[in-house]
């Protein structure tokens, strides 16, 4: 199958050799703009399993989906034929844009999603010959890390080396780390078939879904469906699942169809499904899109000489093949995380469930409303002999700027070991950082009476998969705590 | 752990059969194909061997790979690389950039499953214009359907970008008055229309 794939070379290398010549590189042509697209994972097939990334490069101002078609397209492929230094040989490789949406939304049935990214003309000339460049050597290519991911990356950011010390780089990240540093300027989908399939069926009634999904593997069937929208649309699905008998019947029968009386209505119900679709705002997965964590710490509690150990376990936020939406409902309000935090120390021993959940709006530039609560039980030994709850909950507000996140929080906090009021209300200010590399956090809580409690939180990407965690805590009682620690991220 | 091996390990090789993009070519030991190029009658030699004329439609040996080779007198002749998707090195490597050599210049393109088209170049042709006609028939045959779908509905954005970059010269109407004249039920014939 991978020569279905391989459909003719397109209207990009033509139009390459045409311009090009003139400019010194003769194998890419000036380009007006980038486009990256990212071709969405596809549960379905392995290959598919973890998304594709590659960029289309228009010669003309371009406005929407048609005039990309026809530009030229950079992929970065693997030649299974050949071994490298690594494990196989990679190239860039000019193809036509259809080419490729073709074979994604198509074959594959993949949502492609297009980001236009700001560079300048001097910027675009650049890049242009840093291609003409890579076009012509091979490349190391590995499955985890040294992928289209890594290379398209690092041509669009001119040789970054985001990703050189990690044990994995998929292509949404390559994505995530593209756009982190070149936020695009706007972004428009082409829909699978499937997708489109799907969308038209959820309006359908039983049996006809019933028929539908027959007729996707026995197209024979396709033709006792009623309705055309749906026939026509199965038709485009079942052609990318055919063999070649049953592909000649399937286009003579998408022929009958738009001949009888229904046909073009269907067809034009169809291409304005499909113009609607394409309509999308920036995708919410672009940002802060983080996995579920297991971390462990040593910690030392200065005062007190009381050494121990905290466990953590964080569910954080991963919108693996959630679609974009064009309009924000409640229904992206997200759960961001969820914090289990155990501790034992030497001296006493505390379990403290903090479930964080935070509301973040995940666009580039916005507010977004915070709330939690934590709930803990310390039990201290002779001859203290104390035990009890403690618990406290917040509500906040926070606002992202440039340079990250900046929120107020209202915290009652329930205390019965005497460290703050039985019951007290605090207010406090919080700061993240967005950084690819690590995060921080501070914040610090004034409880009335009891002075200011400060923590800062500095987690240090080693890899993409593992992160160095220091936390620095001082308590209104004036106690401080420190920790190092790590947590692996998957 | 041993019967987790046992169970899990067959079950991830049935699994890999089973991938949609293998599913059509890995049952049997030969495999149909046809196919056709610009020139009626060409020569189609399989792995060094004449095994017919264009249009070809016939079964080949399934293997790793082969080479087809298309000929005609006067023209340039055109070779293709028929590769295989199902390999074992392709399921061990869990691919996600599938490997493109084969019809590397742009003069041949598999519109349907294992349908090729080869575009043979005459002495008289010049490059340029052979390249743009190659680009031109394989955007018309790859996109039958979806092109066919939006004449039918009067417009569309393959349709758009057909007209922009193959036939500034004409209005977008008398461009699509003209495609709509074109046999809709065969991609050769559909694209041999359009190309003109």
């Amino acid at each position: 199958m991978a020569t279905r794939y391989t459909v003719g070379c397109g209207v990009a290398l033509w139009a390459l050799s045409q311009a090009a010549a003139a400019q010194g590189c003769v194998e890419v042509a000036p380009f007006k703009s980038v486009f990256l697209v990212f071709a969405e994972e596809q549960a379905e097939s392995l290959v598919s399993g973890f998304g594709h990334i590659f960029v289309c490069l228009p010669n003309l101002p371009t406005s929407s989906v048609q005039d990309l078609l026809a530009a030229p397209a950079v992929n970065f492929g693997a030649d299974t034929s050949r071994l490298g230094q690594g494990m196989w040989v990679g190239q860039y490789k000019l193809q036509a844009c259809h080419e490729l949406v073709r074979k994604n939304t198509h074959f594959d049935q993949r949502r492609l999603t297009f980001f236009e990214l700001p560079y300048t003309e001097p910027e675009l000339k650049h890049l242009r010959e840093d291609l003409c460049s890579r076009l012509a050597h091979t490349y190391s290519y590995d499955f985890f890390r040294h992928n289209c991911g890594h290379y398209i990356a690092e041509w669009l950011l001119a040789n970054n080396n985001a990703s050189s010390s990690i044990l994995y780089f998929t292509p949404r990240e390559a994505l995530a780390t593209i756009t982190c540093q070149r936020p695009p300027l706007r972004c428009f989908t082409i829909p699978s078939d499937l997708e489109t399939l799907e969308q038209a069926l959820s309006h359908a009634d039983e049996r006809t879904v019933y028929q539908v999904r027959r007729g996707l593997n026995t197209p024979s069937v396709l033709r006792e469906i009623n309705d055309p929208v749906l026939q026509l649309l199965a038709i485009r699905v079942a052609e990318s699942r055919s063999t070649f008998a049953e592909y000649s019947a399937l286009e003579s029968l998408q022929a009958d169809i738009l001949s009888s009386p229904g046909g073009p209505e269907a067809a034009q119900a169809i291409i304005a499904t499909r113009a609607d679709m394409s309509a999308a705002d920036l995708p919410n997965w672009l940002q802060e899109g983080e996995g579920p964590a297991l971390g462990v710490q040593v910690i030392q509690q200065a005062d007190a000489g009381d050494t121990g150990l905290r466990l953590s376990a964080e569910a954080g936020l991963r919108d693996f093949g959630t679609p974009p939406r064009a309009t924000r409902t409640l229904r992206d309000i997200r759960f961001l995380a969820a914090d289990v935090e155990m501790y034992s120390h030497q001296v006493h021993s505390d379990l403290v469930l903090a479930s964080v959940s935070v509301v973040r709006d995940l666009r580039r530039i916005g507010g977004g409303l915070s709330s939690g609560f934590s709930l803990g039980r310390s039990d201290l030994p002779d001859p203290l002999a104390i035990s009890g709850l403690y618990a406290s909950t917040w509500l906040g507000a926070s606002s992202r700027f440039e340079f990250g996140w900046l929120g107020i929080r209202a915290v009652a906090i329930l205390d019965d070991l005497g460290r703050t009021p039985d019951l007290g209300v605090a207010l406090g200010l919080t700061f993240d950082t967005l950084c690819d590399t690590g995060s921080f956090h501070g914040e610090v809580t004034d409880v009335p009476g009891h002075g200011l409690g400060l923590l800062l939180r500095q987690r240090q990407s080693c890899t993409r998969t593992s992160s160095l965690v220091a936390d620095a805590t001082c308590d209104p009682d004036g106690s401080i705590t420190l920790g190092l620690g790590v947590q692996f991220r998957f | 752990m041993e019967w987790q091996v046992r169970f899990v390990v067959p079950c991830l090789v049935i699994a890999a059969l089973f991938q949609t993009s293998c599913a059509t070519i890995i049952s049997g030991t030969s495999q149909a194909i046809s196919i056709d190029s610009n020139v009626k009658g060409a020569e189609v030699k399989i792995e060094g061997n004449l095994v017919g004329q264009t249009p070809f439609h016939g079964k080949i040996k399934r293997q790793k790979e082969a080479l087809a080779v298309v000929a005609a007198d006067g023209y340039t002749a055109q070779s293709i690389t028929l590769t295989s998707s199902y390999n074992p090195v392709a399921i061990l490597s869990i691919f996600w950039d599938y490997s493109t050599t084969d019809c590397i210049t742009g003069a041949c393109w598999e519109y349907a499953p294992n349908t090729y088209f080869v575009n043979l170049k005459s002495s008289t042709t010049s490059e340029a214009e052979f390249k743009r006609q190659s680009s031109l028939l394989a955007f018309c045959m790859t996109y039958h359907g979806q092109l066919t779908l939006e004449l039918a509905a009067g417009d569309g954005d393959l349709l758009r970008s057909l007209h922009r970059e193959f036939f500034t010269d004409q209005s977008f109407e008398s461009f699509l008055t003209c495609a709509k004249a074109a046999p809709s039920n065969d991609a050769v014939a559909f694209a041999r229309a359009i190309a003109g």
